[in-house]
């Protein structure tokens, strides 16, 4: 497979990517943009990507995702899918060799401050939320990636505020600032969205992993299924034993009738259900049906029933008008 | 993803409900079963009744049933005002025979609450083995409400009443101004009855 879809949970929208990697050659993006999240089932029908390979890079409170959102279109089947954005945006930039692995990699969102440091999906990553001043979340981020006086590669989207302020900070850290260009055919790619994407379609990515379990509430709720399911089975084998039981016992009893009439009966055989006693149950059942015949569209004129203790049949002789 | 329609919420809840109303429509479909086969047999035998012992679940059914035929008190005319009642000796004491068929006399009096109205009443000893005997009753009432009761009345007792009843011959005629007239003649069987081989081995 050469083509992927990748995404990265921005809130309320996804930033999502198509690319295509064909061998010893970089990847390509064929498609990018962001979409609301409840028109991202539209969105990969248009993209036709049901049947591609697909990656979403998503984090809630500065950790990656485990689990798919409530409603993903895009089954798993037990695949490593999900990623953090930090590395999965290094992985796209170092894929086409943008930095170096002793650069710490620097990427300020309006949202988030994401940064990785050595061989993205490999190494140490991660995403700090912007909250408050931008050095507050420079600093964990600079203590995390354990860098001393490293080179910074610094990518800053465009309407992300606080560009300057974080540029002095890094600068007073110690470290020299080196500018992440990317070229104008990658404007407006997510590079969280296509890192993952990417990283699909090679190996050597270590950051994947697989959706953990389902919530407990559907957990719980695909166990009731599973329980009435199972207990169906059982009904149903129950009902088809009862049913062989009702056979073999009716057979058991002609044979059994049989053997009386033929005078071979043995005193064990004889304990069996007696002809006399079936046939009369069966001209019981043939007579209330009989008496059935009278229904709202005819009216009973005259009904004869004559039955014989040694048949099980009865006769029977009926007039009925129209109502 | 909390704006679009919960899929798995759906999904799981339709198969706990699926699964739900398959599971009572097995259930209804079972108990319909059952009731058809006693109304053909008297009796279901239990699911773990295997084929070798339908003898001896016959058998038990049989003893417990004769257990409880009922100690119904002397019949008399007096259940039946009007009507002419004849046989009563063959209804004295306390055979199977006797209780069995005092006590088919009763339902047919019900105290005197039914819809139809007996005109006449025999006790005959029908089977030279004394199996059964004979109940004749010639009774009229009113169409619908008499041919109800009319079947109610036949389609039991079973088992659980110690005896069975068994039409020999059913005659319904319209009468005049919606009236319907009864002739019935039924085989009263205490299921003591088929708790003898040797009476087996006759038929």
């Amino acid at each position: 497979m050469t083509r992927a879809l990748g995404f990265h949970s921005l809130g309320d929208e996804l930033a999502y990517a198509l690319i295509e990697k064909l061998e010893a050659a970089p990847a390509q993006v064929l498609a990018a943009g962001r979409v609301p999240e409840d028109e991202l089932e539209a969105l990969v029908d248009r993209l036709d990507g049901r049947k591609l390979t697909w990656a979403l890079a998503s984090q809630e409170q500065g950790r990656m995702r485990r689990v798919l959102p409530e409603g993903w279109p895009l089954r798993a089947r037990g695949e490593e899918v999900l990623t953090g954005p930090a590395a999965a945006a290094a992985f796209w930039d170092w894929e086409h060799g943008r930095f170096d692995i002793e650069d710490l990699y620097l990427w300020v969102s309006a949202r988030s401050l994401h940064w990785s440091r050595g061989l993205p999906g490999r190494d140490l990553s991660g995403s700090v939320p912007r909250k408050g001043p931008i050095r507050d979340s420079l600093r964990p981020a600079l203590a995390r990636a354990q860098a001393n006086r490293n080179p910074v590669v610094l990518f800053i989207e465009g309407d992300a505020p606080g560009a300057e302020i974080l540029e002095d900070t890094i600068r007073q850290a110690g470290h020299t600032i080196r500018p992440l260009s990317r070229p104008a055919e990658e404007m407006g790619v997510d590079p969280a969205a296509a890192g993952a994407a990417l990283a699909r379609l090679t190996e050597g990515y270590g950051a994947m992993h697989a959706p953990a379990h389902v919530d407990s509430s559907r957990a719980w709720r695909r166990m009731i299924g599973a329980w009435i399911l199972v207990t169906l089975f059982l009904g149903w084998a129950a009902s088809a034993l009862q049913e062989s039981r009702y056979q073999d016992w009716i057979d058991a009893q002609n044979e059994s009738t049989s053997t009386v009439s033929s005078g071979l009966e043995t005193a064990g055989a004889a304990a069996a259900p007696p002809r006399v006693w079936t046939d009369m149950m069966r001209r019981r059942h043939a007579v209330l049906e009989a008496m059935e015949g009278a229904n709202s569209e005819t009216r009973l004129s005259s009904l004869r029933i004559v039955t014989d203790v040694l048949s099980p049949e009865i006769r029977m002789e009926q007039e009925q008008v129209q109502r | 993803m909390s704006a679009r329609p919960n899929s798995s919420w759906s999904s799981g809840w339709a198969v706990a409900l699926a699964g739900f109303a398959t599971a009572i429509a097995l259930y209804l479909w079972s108990e319909n079963r059952a009731i058809k086969f006693e109304e053909r047999f008297g009796e279901s035998p239990t699911a773990a009744s295997a084929p070798e012992e339908s003898a001896s679940w016959f058998q038990s059914r049989m003893q417990k049933a004769a257990a409880v035929l009922p100690q119904t008190d002397r019949a008399d005319s007096s259940a039946f005002p009007g009507a002419r009642f004849q046989g009563e000796n063959l209804l004295e004491g306390t055979s199977p025979l006797a209780l069995a068929c005092r006590a088919e006399l009763a339902r047919w009096s019900a105290g005197g609450e039914l819809p139809i109205v007996a005109d006449s009443l025999r006790v005959e000893a029908a089977d030279q083995d004394d199996r059964w005997q004979t109940l004749i009753v010639e009774a009229h009432g009113g169409e619908a409400a008499a041919l109800a009761t009319l079947k109610h009345l036949l389609a039991a007792p079973g088992s659980s009443a110690g005896y069975f009843t068994d039409p020999a011959r059913v005659r319904i005629e319209v009468a005049d101004r919606d009236q319907l007239q009864f002739e019935l003649q039924l085989r009263v069987w205490p299921a003591a009855s088929f708790l003898n081989p040797r009476r087996e081995g006759a038929e």
